[in-house]
């Protein structure tokens, strides 16, 4: 078995409202063999501050991911939100850097 | 140019003369300078977005289509003053339906952020945005959770770099702008 290894990301509102829901996905990712590194440095997504100044947001994801790029390694997360946010950034990057217009 | 508008008592509808003094022939370019809000001049008023809208189901006066056809002609006192911009969940329903492909929810995005930079928020988004600067998460976790947390073996929750938080809220130039801004209700 490849071993998977991933940061986790959990944002605002699962430790907020939601434990269980991390709980029982610890325990079965166990299961699955993935390990989970913590970061202690990551911030909020950005994503509650969409609607208020976009640059902000872009900043706070980009921020997060830079961190996980520091550490090698590809961020795994349980919100939706934070999903969408980090991927529309992670892709607008990409996007910037590659001449290639299929990629964005 | 002849609108219809509803008035408070539902159903009754009257209408309205828009002056074209009111209208900035300038604001469509603006906005659409923004990303996500690149396609606003295509939008050729079909109405799918707003009746696939969620929202538009259970209120009276938010409609998408409206919305997107007030920036083309540029009322932007009217928009920016409105709080129905608001009522957007950023579902991206429009976005998926719309047969043009216009960003709906992104230039409602962009209204938002201009009526910030005007100087009006919402509480629930100025709270938010208070907690972040505090402790770095949109929602202050009190020491209970964070008891409770430790009861069920979890790992302690990362504490977020709050030197750099404050310092991309200067980057970006909006902690001048939380300086001035009012609540909005």
């Amino acid at each position: 078995m490849t071993d998977l290894k991933y940061l986790i990301f959990l944002g605002c509102a699962i430790p907020y409202r939601l434990p269980s829901y991390e709980i029982s996905a610890r325990k079965v990712l166990k299961k699955l063999g993935v390990e989970l590194v913590e970061m202690p440095e990551f911030n909020c997504c950005g994503f509650p501050l969409d609607p208020v100044n976009h640059d902000m947001m872009l900043t706070f994801a980009a921020r997060n991911l830079c961190l996980a790029e520091q550490q090698n390694l590809n961020i795994m997360t349980l919100c939706n939100g934070c999903f969408g946010i980090l991927n529309h950034v992670n892709k607008g990057r990409r996007c910037r850097l590659s001449k290639n217009k299929d990629d964005c | 140019m002849v609108e219809t508008e509803k008035t408070e008592e539902k159903g009754t509808e009257q209408k309205a003369v828009l002056k074209s003094t009111e209208m900035d022939p300038k604001f469509k370019y603006k906005i659409s300078k923004i990303p996500g809000a690149e396609k606003v001049m295509l939008c050729f008023q079909c109405g799918t977005c707003t009746a696939d809208c969620p929202i538009s189901r259970f209120d009276d006066f938010y409609r998408p289509r409206k919305l997107i056809r007030m920036t083309q002609l540029g009322l932007k006192d009217k928009l920016l003053s409105n709080d129905v911009i608001w009522l957007c969940s950023t579902c991206f329903t429009c976005i998926d339906h719309c047969p043009q492909d216009v960003g709906i929810a992104s230039i409602v995005r962009a209204l938002r952020n201009l009526t910030v930079e005007r100087g009006h928020m919402p509480v629930g988004y100025r709270e938010q945005v208070s907690n972040i600067l505090k402790t770095g998460y949109a929602y202050v976790i009190s020491d209970l959770r964070l008891k409770k947390r430790q009861q069920k073996g979890l790992p302690a929750l990362p504490k977020a770099n709050l030197k750099s938080v404050a310092k991309v809220f200067n980057i970006t130039g909006f902690s001048k702008t939380l300086e001035k801004v009012e609540d909005i209700k």
